[in-house]
């Protein structure tokens, strides 16, 4: 019995740190054949502690509203909006830190909070109201500070959260923050409930609307924990074209089906981390391993093509598992 | 038709005869019209792109999927087109490489999530990501950042009228497509119910991919109007224009979660009352870095009318 | 049913209506953007004398006679509005730009228009941010960006069009797509932003590096497809390296690391610094916007240790941020940042303004790009100086080096550009 207990246990653990750990040892064998023998030491990974922060942040803002069936194409336009506001309001009361972390937190709750509002209040289709609110949100952007955006990349002071050891205190702040509604609160069970059978969840009595609201909370905390970190990590501009943040929900909603992927092994918040860790550590290698002038092109497409066999295995994985049964011969339940 | 259908094609008309309303009084307060040829030429330039892809889009929004692979397939063709049209002479190589590879890509996006069991915005995901990484490719292997037609006659291509007639004959045959035909009605069935669909015996795999297809042929005929508004192609063609599509559809009042509810004049209303916005806006004084801010207002007072859904569980 | 019909009826209608609108618009692409327009003007006589006007339009094929358009060409006044096609839409130099644009325009009887050029330099999305801005009272055109230019002229053959903060590459350049705008009348010049042959930008590096006593330096770069003056000035710099080592001592010769980093308009990766060739360099020479793009990386290294800190940066770009300022020059990471002067758009508006009241020089005979200036910050006190006393910095008109008199004043167009060549336009003449 125990026995038992202790191999699910390691199928668990197997399974949840496979990916990043195959992805890890490609990388590694590609980054040391072409002379990066900086690849796993700890200089490398202080600089990738910082891209997996704000991939895994920005990825469980997405996810939070992405489990509970909401496609949310504003988290893009919160933060950036939220870090202009922050970054400059702080630059110019003489680079408060503390100022700039809570401005971070306090505006990306009420700008989520406001298109959960429209959402709710509006009774729009969710991607209808969250592009809505993306427009709105990007259209700020250019008329605040003389549409200039933000920089940060020199303000040692307020750039603090951007590099390690302190990117720790936002990422695991974002972490904790995820787990706790996804597992600790009623509400993230109820979002769970309605998410798999929205009518029959309202018929029990869930109040839909409050549901909805408390996760759009709990999604806003997580972006400010994501913008601090987003804010300082290079120059962000204010956005003179439609729907350019909707970018970031495409690229950091890469990691939420990952995690998706390793649900059977693991905790989603784990997969979501573990998808992030594989993300940027192939980013990591695309970078360093492939020439420089058409490294971002043939990266994007080996990204795409990634992305398509993770969710091919992920979708067929039974019919995968039954097929090397068969070709083993081992007997499955059926026969 | 009941209440809320017909309050909703009344406001998504609404919304268009609005702006026709207003930048028809407001600009000669001053000095200025929209009503002369040079606008309405500029008007039709800015229209014709959207509003042909819109109109395809219009089978793939009807299913309940999007796709965002749009732009980057613009981006490749357009660059397609210019290549083969200076190396043959001719526009008709590229355009016919385009409609067979817009064939595959449709088959590809279409068929795949049904077959693999995945999300079906994916495999629009990948070919996003690939298709730009293709588009990159292409233009530093030219060592340029555009390229341009240099032996063919595109004049047509630039005239109001032949965008017009061009519009106008798409738009009647994929309205007969959508509305008289099996390949329509399935389409909007699969939209509002997959799982009914599947079992009154509609070959779900064979009418997305057919969707999306429809979808890349229009994409296709839009790729030639893009190309041909300057004869050239860029490494930055196409970039957001699945996002301009979105747009337009949400505000002609097109439901996202299609299903019967779909219909092809939400594309070419909507696409008609943005370049509208952003044509008219600069005419009544609207300085550059307002125009945006406007026309986010106008969307969110427009869907506000046309796409609220009253009573019931919250919309998806 | 009714109500059906005639929501049916009324759409019909009004797609009739613009349908009806939209045929009035044939014949040309735009040419008669004018035309129906100005229709009041056109029998104005003076209009009809312009041969000039009246040879472009038969250029075109248009057949058409070139219109007043509200600026009146040849009748000896000033007015209208002058657009300008921007590259920037926010920042210090951006605003400066605008607001001395804006004071000379007043002074001589214009409106000054901004339209935010399409940020990839797309000739469709250009051309697109024109047509839709473009009013009746529009009489001339900066552009700063080249993309779809030819479009643009041939769309609104009867504007002026002068270029400022671009090197025209696609007019001037071998094979450039709007190449026939160099032999259009209508198209005035450029002043670019700064060196225009990438040789030249290199040699200006190589003597910085040089004077600086760097032994040990990289370089980066944008992507030679979309800026191959940067792959000239790489390769000019290197060959220049070369040449300075044949006679230089043994530790007198400069080394240059690997090959030049190209970045893919994304700013440098902070794993750069991970090589451990790049770990101690003396200087890094960005011939690509590297306040943007490289200081960023180079900063966080700096200071988390990964890289030596005494590796140093030579640049362009400026900006307002007042902790990047004070990182310029004497201990800090940036040692020399290079930036074209705001004056230069004085040129092209003059250009623009002697053309629409027909008074264009004498000695001028066809377009040109040449070099402008640069200031060249590579001291705390010229970072001072500029950010206290010239245009750039303060955004004041009135600061600028360069007065709306002088550029009126010019009796030819050798003094015109004599004034943006002058010692009055540099860094040394703002301490005095």
């Amino acid at each position: 019995m125990a026995g038992k207990k202790l191999t699910e246990i390691v199928k668990k653990i197997a399974g949840t740190i496979m990916l990043p750990l195959i992805m890890y040892l490609i990388v590694m064998a590609a980054c040391f054949s072409h002379g990066k023998m900086y690849f796993g030491t700890w200089a490398m990974w202080k600089t990738l502690l910082v891209d997996i922060a704000v991939s895994a942040t920005c990825a469980m803002g997405i996810g939070l509203q992405f489990k509970c069936g909401r496609f949310d194409f504003s988290g893009g336009a919160i933060m950036l909006l939220a870090a202009i506001i922050a970054g400059n309001t702080a630059k110019n009361q003489g680079n408060n830190v503390l100022l700039f972390f809570l401005l971070c937190i306090l505006l990306c709750v009420a700008f989520s909070l406001l298109v959960g509002l429209v959402y709710t209040y509006g009774r729009l289709p969710i991607v209808i109201a969250t592009i809505g609110m993306a427009l709105l949100y990007e259209s700020v952007t250019c008329l605040i500070f003389n549409g200039g955006g933000i920089n940060l990349v020199a303000n040692s002071s307020l750039k603090v959260f951007s590099s390690y050891p302190m990117v720790l205190i936002p990422a695991a702040a974002a972490i904790l923050v995820y787990g706790f509604y996804s597992n600790k609160t009623i509400f993230g069970k109820q979002s769970q409930l309605l998410a798999m059978n929205q009518q029959s969840a309202v018929n029990i009595g869930i109040n839909e609307r409050k549901n909805v609201l408390v996760s759009y909370l709990f999604s806003g905390l997580i972006f400010g924990f994501a913008t601090t970190i987003y804010a300082s990590t290079g120059l962000h501009g204010a956005s003179f074209s439609s729907l350019t943040t909707v970018g970031e929900l495409f690229t950091n909603i890469l990691p939420v089906f990952i995690g998706l992927m390793l649900g059977a092994f693991c905790n989603d918040t784990i997969g979501i981390l573990m998808g992030s860790l594989t993300l940027c550590l192939m980013s990591f290698g695309l970078t360093n391993v492939i020439s420089s002038d058409m490294g971002s092109a043939i990266s994007t497409i080996l990204t795409g093509v990634f992305v398509l066999a993770i969710n091919v295995v992920s979708g067929q994985s039974g019919n995968m598992i039954k097929f090397f049964k068969k070709l083993l011969g081992v007997k499955t339940a059926a026969a | 038709m009941n209440g809320t259908t017909k309050n909703k094609n009344l406001a998504a008309y609404g919304g268009l005869l609005l702006c026709i309303l207003v930048f028809s009084v407001v600009p000669p307060v001053f000095g200025q019209s929209i009503w002369t040829g040079a606008k309405l030429s500029t008007l039709m330039s800015d229209v014709i792109v959207t509003a042909l892809m819109a109109v395809g889009a219009v089978f793939v929004y009807s299913l309940g999927n999007m796709d965002i692979s749009i732009g980057g397939q613009v981006g490749v063709y357009a660059t397609l087109m210019v290549l083969l049209g200076n190396k043959t002479g001719s526009l008709a190589a590229g355009i016919a490489l385009s409609l067979a590879a817009a064939v595959l890509i449709g088959v590809i996006n279409g068929a795949t999530g049904e077959i693999l069991k995945i999300h079906p915005i994916i495999p629009s995901l990948v070919f996003m990501m690939v298709l730009n990484g293709i588009r990159s490719i292409i233009y530093t292997k030219l060592g340029s950042r555009n390229v341009s037609l240099s032996s063919v006659d595109y004049s047509l291509l630039k005239q109001p009228w032949f965008m017009a007639v061009v519009l106008l004959g798409e738009v009647l045959v994929i309205t007969f497509l959508f509305r008289y035909t099996r390949l329509g009605k399935n389409a909007k069935a699969i939209g509002a119910n997959s799982v009914v669909a599947a079992q009154s015996g509609i070959n779900l795999i064979q009418y997305k991919a057919l969707a999306y297809v429809i979808m890349g042929l229009c994409v296709v005929l839009a790729s030639v109007f893009q190309m041909g508004y300057t004869g050239s192609a860029s490494d930055a063609t196409g970039t957001g224009f699945e996002m301009n599509v979105m747009v337009a559809l949400i505000l002609g009042g097109m439901p996202l979660s299609g299903g019967m509810g779909a219909k092809v004049s939400c594309a070419i209303i909507g696409a008609f009352t943005y370049s509208l916005l952003d044509v008219g806006l600069p005419l009544i004084g609207v300085p550059n870095n307002m125009t945006f801010l406007v026309k986010a207002v106008i969307f969110i007072l427009v869907v506000l009318i046309t796409c609220r859904k009253r009573g019931g569980t919250l919309p998806r | 049913m009714k109500k059906k019909l005639v929501k049916k009826l009324l759409a019909g209608a009004l797609a009739g209506a613009m349908a009806l609108g939209m045929l009035a618009g044939c014949g040309g692409a735009g040419t008669d953007s004018k035309d129906q327009e100005n229709s009041g003007e056109q029998n104005s006589p003076e209009e009809n004398k312009d041969e000039e006007s009246q040879g472009d339009t038969k250029e075109d094929g248009s057949g058409e006679t070139d219109q007043a358009k509200g600026g009146a060409e040849g009748n000896g006044g000033a007015g209208g509005t002058i657009m300008w096609l921007s590259n920037l839409s926010s920042g210090i130099q951006y605003e400066a730009a605008k607001a001395y644009a804006e004071s000379l325009c007043e002074a001589w009887g214009y409106k000054f228009q901004v339209v935010y050029g399409d940020s990839f330099n797309d000739p469709a999305g250009n051309l697109s941010v024109v047509q839709n801005a473009m009013t009746d009272d529009v009489v001339g055109i900066v552009a700063s960006q080249d993309g779809g230019l030819q479009n643009i002229m041939e769309e609104y053959p009867e504007l002026y069009v002068a270029g400022y903060n671009t090197d025209m590459n696609n007019v001037y350049g071998e094979g450039g797509s709007s190449a026939a705008c160099a032999t259009n009348e209508k198209f005035l010049g450029t002043i670019a932003d700064g060196h225009i042959d990438g040789a030249d930008l290199g040699k200006q590096m190589f003597d910085m590096v040089l004077e600086k006593g760097y032994k040990k330096v990289s370089t980066i770069v944008f992507p030679a497809y979309a800026y191959p003056n940067l792959t000239a000035g790489d390769a000019s710099f290197r060959a220049a390296v070369e040449e300075y080592n044949k006679s230089a001592a043994e530790g007198d010769q400069i080394e240059v690391v690997g090959e030049a980093k190209v970045l893919e308009f994304a700013p440098l990766e902070d794993s750069y610094f991970l090589d451990s060739a790049n770990q101690d360099l003396d200087c890094i020479v960005a011939l690509c916007a590297g306040v943007q793009f490289v200081y960023p990386a180079l900063k966080s290294a700096v200071d988390g240790g990964t890289c030596s800190a005494d590796t140093k940066m030579i640049t362009s770009g400026f900006e307002e941020d007042s902790a990047i300022l004070a990182d310029i020059g004497g201990d800090g990471i940036i040692q020399a940042v290079t930036v074209s002067p705001v004056e230069n758009i004085g040129w092209s508006l003059t250009m623009l303004d002697k053309a629409l009241k027909g008074e264009l020089y004498s000695d001028y005979s066809a377009s040109e790009r040449f070099d402008s200036l640069e200031y060249v910050m590579d001291s705390p006190e010229d970072v001072t100086n500029v950010m206290e006393k010239a245009l750039n910095g303060t955004k004041d008109p009135a600061m600028a080096q360069i007065t709306a008199e002088e550029l009126q004043g010019a009796a030819s167009y050798a003094d015109l550009k004599a004034l943006f060549m002058s010692e009055q336009l540099t860094v040394e003449a703002l301490a005095k």
